[in-house]
């Protein structure tokens, strides 16, 4: 059953300008992005690990940041335009609908990842890293779309708004990132390093790091930063599990 | 002799001056003014000379000329770029600016050596430094020139087509989706 | 004739304010069966209950002998155009149909031939590619009504189908739901248009302010709602009740026109005998006499005042 919502919200985003848009405007960052780090004065003489490093940082960054503000609409728009009592009159079950549009927004991930692959081949030329590059982008930017995704779906059940469930996710996305702004000095307080430790975008950005600059490839290499990116997805579905039983229980229409 | 050139040989000799000239009230243990019983050598000065992007390695040694322990040794690099006449934020350039000897026997001779990595293109000196601590001057090796070639961009002809290209492409397939919406609706 | 939905209690409050007070209510098997009510009264709750969009309070509700926890059961078998729905614009009418033919787990082998008829049915087939976003009103609601019907359901509930059509559109609406009541689906009508309802319906409920007023027939909601019948009279000459002096019963809507009196008395069947004797013996000419029926509307807001 959640195939048919999967496919649906597919064939939406292909058909409207929305989906386009966002694969459109991906490709010009990457464009921007990996031209510069190639070309220009400074930024080429990184050593291309770094390189690398900075364009999957871009990549998966841009595509949290589409992708969360997708996800923050998939749910609600059935809401705000009055589709949801037609579909849940349907033998559809909530978790059917909640599967089919995880998809979706996995799909768009999958989308940008596709536009974002032969960024990652002409970037990673002769540095024998493209499999490594290519294969954590998506590793990594699977789990931590995934969670995110799921977040913001227990937000929409929640508030069944797409502006406040927006608003919501941006605030969270920027609490994630905001690390990154840190000097150097700050990230050696305790309380900094605790948050680097269960912050998933930090864990992701310090995995690739791994990888790619200090050439430690194998997933055991990486446990210290895939453990806890799995445990923030488990968190994240539970917190989505837990919405959806409240929204069962308030029912599809919450006020008359 | 470029103007540069000649600061850096006045600031030479005004330490060496400063140094000799020093006043003689120390502690004991540091009795023997530190800087004058090390000496210090660039030994990398003929292969300096690179590109910009290049890593190399700056090698020198350090040696305890005197009868007695030489304490709290620390020893860093002076860059400094001839054409804008500025001395260089080694920031960028390595990651071990500094180095903590600590104490030098005598008699002992210490390699020294740094990895720096050429950020920009530019005539340069270089110098070693040493200091000891205290009231003591630094010591100072010899200067040595070197210059630092523009790089080559690094494969531009390949990144072009991808990067305008991929845009464009997608221009296209989304023309063409639209295309066959209009005349599937119609 | 069986029982297809039943329901028993059902209580249903937002806060402390009662939606549903307590309803009882059963409807049989091919019945048309009206719901009405004043705004706010709890008609679109009771809708929702029964179609498992919301939970009730309280209570006991069976369809076609299934409860309410049986979603799955009852889904198969029932179609609801709900008060306020909408539409994915972008979808042609035919994939919108093909979509909730999916989801009704239809095959698809089958889909075609029953998009079609649904489509010829609601006079959609020439629109069939086009998108819903360019639909009207009218042409949205014939649509959900399609959508409604995908799954060939036992009972339809609909949730005020024709508000905002003009009268060509609800006309459409209405013969269509006559025909599908006439091969058999149960209808539960919901609306505020009263002659739609009385058009319509063999039976009617009237709810107000959560709670049940009324239920029965047009005739037995008229006996509900007045002991006393009504009488219409036409007479030749000038006749004031007046003159009548102290006499039961209730004159009104009394006109003069020419050299005829019209006039509307309610009173019991014995009083009623007892004026034409009267105005027999005055030898007035009485030119007609008969029972006036209530509209729906009269009984309507006696009963929601």
């Amino acid at each position: 059953m959640f195939k048919y919502i999967w496919f649906k919200e597919v064939k939406e985003s292909l058909s409207t300008w929305k989906g386009m848009l966002w694969l459109f405007v991906s490709s010009l960052i990457f464009s921007f992005t990996s031209y510069l780090l190639l070309t220009d004065k400074e930024l080429s003489l990184l050593d291309q690990t770094e390189l690398l490093w900075l364009l999957s940082k871009v990549i998966i960054g841009v595509a949290i940041l589409i992708v969360a503000i997708d996800a923050s609409s998939i749910i609600t728009s059935e809401f705000e335009k009055e589709t949801a009592e037609s579909l849940f009159i349907t033998p559809l079950k909530l978790k059917d609908l909640l599967l089919g549009k995880l998809l979706a927004s996995l799909t768009l991930w999958g989308q940008i990842y596709i536009v974002a692959v032969p960024y990652m081949v002409v970037t990673s030329m002769g540095s024998g890293l493209l499999w490594g590059f290519a294969g954590y982008v998506a590793l990594l930017g699977s789990l931590g779309i995934t969670a995110m995704v799921m977040v913001i779906f227990a937000i929409s059940l929640l508030y069944r708004s797409s502006k406040n469930t927006l608003t919501t996710s941006l605030i969270i996305l920027l609490a994630l990132s905001i690390p990154a702004f840190f000097s150097s000095t700050l990230t050696n307080n305790p309380m900094a390093q605790f948050f680097g430790v269960v912050n998933p975008v930090d864990n992701i950005f310090s995995s690739l790091d791994n990888v790619l600059v200090d050439y430690h490839q194998s997933l055991l290499q990486n446990w210290n930063y895939l453990l806890p990116l799995l445990l923030f997805l488990i968190a994240s579905a539970v917190f989505m599990f837990f919405a959806a039983k409240r929204f069962q229980k308030e029912g599809v229409i919450k006020n008359d | 002799m470029t103007n540069a050139k000649l600061k850096l040989i006045i600031l030479i000799l005004g330490v060496a001056i400063m140094t000799l000239f020093s006043s003689p009230a120390r502690a004991s243990s540091q009795a023997v003014t530190a800087s004058a019983p090390l000496t210090i050598q660039i030994l990398s000065a003929q292969t300096l000379s690179g590109t910009a992007g290049d890593f190399v390695t700056v090698e020198g040694q350090l040696q305890n000329t005197s009868q007695i322990p030489v304490t709290d040794v620390t020893i860093y690099l002076s860059l400094v770029d001839l054409q804008n006449k500025l001395p260089v934020d080694l920031e960028d350039w390595s990651a071990e600016k500094g180095q903590y000897i600590g104490s030098v026997d005598p008699g002992q001779t210490l390699p020294l050596r740094w990895k720096i990595h050429f950020v920009k293109a530019g005539d340069y000196s270089i110098a070693i430094v040493a200091d000891t601590g205290g009231n003591n001057m630094p010591l100072i090796s010899t200067i040595t020139h070197f210059q630092v070639s523009p790089k080559r961009n690094l494969n531009p002809g390949q990144v072009l087509p991808v990067a305008f290209g991929i845009p464009v492409l997608l221009l296209l397939l989304f023309a063409f989706l639209n295309y066959r919406q209009t005349i599937k609706h119609s | 004739m069986d029982t297809v939905i039943s329901i028993k209690n059902l209580t249903k409050s937002y806060g402390s304010a009662k939606a549903i007070d307590d309803l009882n209510m059963e409807i049989a098997q091919g019945e048309f069966f009206g719901f009405l009510g004043p705004n706010g009264a709890g008609k679109t709750t009771t809708i929702r209950i029964l179609t498992g969009i919301i939970k009730a309070d309280k209570g006991e509700v069976l369809i076609n002998g299934f409860g309410l926890e049986e979603k799955e059961k009852i889904a198969g078998i029932i179609g609801v155009i709900p008060e306020s729905h909408g539409f994915y614009n972008w979808m042609s009418a035919w994939k919108y149909l093909q979509f909730f033919a999916d989801l009704y787990q239809i095959k698809r082998d089958k889909q075609d031939n029953l998009i079609k008829l649904l489509l010829q049915q609601v006079d959609l087939l020439n629109s069939k590619d086009s998108k819903i976003g360019t639909f009207s009103r009218g042409m949205r609601q014939r649509l959900g009504l399609a959508r409604a019907l995908i799954n060939n359901p036992k009972i339809l509930f609909l949730d005020e189908p024709t508000l905002g059509l003009d009268p060509q559109g609800q006309e459409d609406i209405q013969r269509l739901l006559k025909k599908l009541n006439q091969d058999g689906v149960t209808i539960f009508l919901s609306s505020h248009l009263l002659p739609e309802v009385s058009n319509l319906c063999s039976k009617i409920a009237i709810i107000s302010k959560g709670k049940l007023v009324a239920q029965g027939t047009m005739d037995e909601l008229r006996r509900t709602t007045h002991a006393k019948k009504q009488y219409y009279l036409k007479i030749q000459g000038d006749f004031a009740p007046s003159s009548l002096g102290k006499f039961p019963g209730k004159f009104f809507k009394v006109s003069h026109k020419s050299d005829l009196s019209e006039l509307t008395y309610e009173g019991s069947l014995e009083d009623a005998n007892e004026l034409i004797n009267i105005l027999k013996t005055e030898d007035m000419n009485i030119l007609e006499f008969y029972p006036a029926a209530d509209s729906l509307t009269d009984i309507f807001l006696k009963l929601t005042k």
